[in-house]
């Protein structure tokens, strides 16, 4: 490569570009002179200033929201402390002042058949629990409002001793003619199990609400 | 002072020791962004942009290549990076640069200088319509900044690979000169 395709800007040193020449084994052209032209700025180069200024300048930029985030850094602790203070407060608030929900069976009880009665009598009832709760003695027993915990979770019915009863559960006369066992319907994907509980008292209404009206598998009698 | 020490400097806060190294390698880094991008003012936007990335990055540096291969390697990306710019797509509509020179000529000669001119044009064109990885590879070589390896390094690639592409290109142009009627040398 001849000088004379070398830019005014080109200050490297002589050595150096000898060192570093890639083609130093082959000769130098017209073309490669042409090439190196396309490659060498017309105008002198100085970069120095306009770099140093725009790294002084980033400096200042970080040095600025460095200084500022030490400034503010106590406050804004305060603030988010603050701020999870009045949302816990609204939160305990909010709870106290939602509705619990009420027992569903009422709504969409209506009193069982005879046959499922529940026969009277101390001996009797013996015999009854746990073997069958019917609709009418879920109404009666199951006053509580609810299957909630006070984190708003759906309490299940206790397992405290577990044997397993069938919860006769009455629905809409439009809906099934007669109650129905509720371990029959929670075979075909709705919403209530057959649930191990230890007395009708544990069952709670909001767990009978769920039972799906719309495919009701009545069994056959 | 070696570029090395100068890094160490720069790496403790003292900016002289980067305008060191700035005032050593700007040339190169311009020639590098010229090869990627044709354009000498793009080309020094483009170097000043890796020179503040380069400082941001010092402590990443580790010395594996030489200072000016990173430096390079890093010039050679943000080019890259700013080609593919919308703005610089249109301006390369336009007109790719103003750097050709028919300083190769023969002063003495008005004739021999626009036969120059005219080769250089044709230089030009030619360089313009090689594939991308060919024109790039031959631009940066025509830098002579770097050996082959060091090359290899900034673009990515084995330095057998690069150094085939120049050859190629190198090839591709004399044959289209030589049908223009052009001999080298």
């Amino acid at each position: 490569m001849t000088e004379q395709g070398r830019g005014v800007g080109d200050q490297g040193s002589r050595t150096d570009r000898a060192k570093a020449r890639p083609e130093a084994d082959t000769p130098d052209t017209v073309l490669d002179a042409l090439l190196a032209s396309l490659v060498t700025p017309r105008t002198p180069v100085d970069l120095r200033a306009s770099v140093l200024r725009r790294i002084g300048e980033g400096r200042d930029s970080r040095a600025a929201v460095g200084g500022w985030l030490s400034l503010n850094w106590r406050w804004a602790a305060l603030a988010g402390a603050a701020a999870v203070v009045v949302m816990a407060t609204a939160m305990v608030l909010w709870r106290g002042s939602s509705p619990q929900p009420s027992g569903g069976v009422a709504r969409s009880a209506r009193p069982a058949p005879a046959s499922l009665a529940p026969p009277a009598g101390p001996a009797a009832r013996a015999e009854r629990v746990p073997n069958e709760v019917t609709a009418e003695t879920t109404l009666a027993r199951v006053e509580r409002p609810a299957g909630r915990t006070s984190r708003g979770a759906t309490r299940r019915p206790s397992v405290a001793d577990a044997s397993e009863v069938d919860v006769a559960v009455a629905l809409p006369p439009l809906e099934a003619p007669a109650p129905l066992l509720v371990s029959e319907l929670s075979t075909d994907g709705l919403q209530i199990e057959r649930v191990p509980v230890s007395a009708p008292l544990e069952i709670a209404p909001l767990e009978i609400e769920r039972i799906d009206v719309d495919r009701p598998r009545i069994p056959k009698r | 002072m070696t570029d090395t020490e100068l890094v160490e400097r720069a790496r403790g806060g003292e900016a002289a020791a980067f305008g060191e190294l700035i005032e050593r390698h700007q040339i190169a880094a311009v020639r590098a962004a010229m090869a990627v991008l044709g354009n000498a003012d793009e080309a020094r936007e483009a170097a000043q942009d890796a020179f503040v990335l380069a400082f941001r990055r010092l402590g990443s540096f580790r010395g594996e290549a030489s200072f000016k291969t990173w430096l390079l390697t890093i010039t050679w990306h943000q080019a890259i990076n700013r080609r593919r710019g919308i703005a610089q797509r249109l301006k390369r509509l336009v007109g790719l640069d103003d750097t050709v020179e028919t300083r190769a000529a023969d002063p003495n000669s008005q004739e021999h200088r626009l036969v120059a001119a005219e080769h250089a044009a044709h230089v030009k064109r030619l360089v313009r319509s090689l594939p991308r990885r060919y024109r790039e590879a031959l631009m940066l070589a025509a830098t002579r900044e770097c050996t082959f390896e060091e090359m290899a390094r900034i673009v990515g690639v084995a330095s057998g690979t690069l150094k085939w592409r120049v050859n190629r290109a190198r090839t591709m142009v004399r044959a289209e000169l030589a049908k223009l009627g052009y001999q080298d040398d």
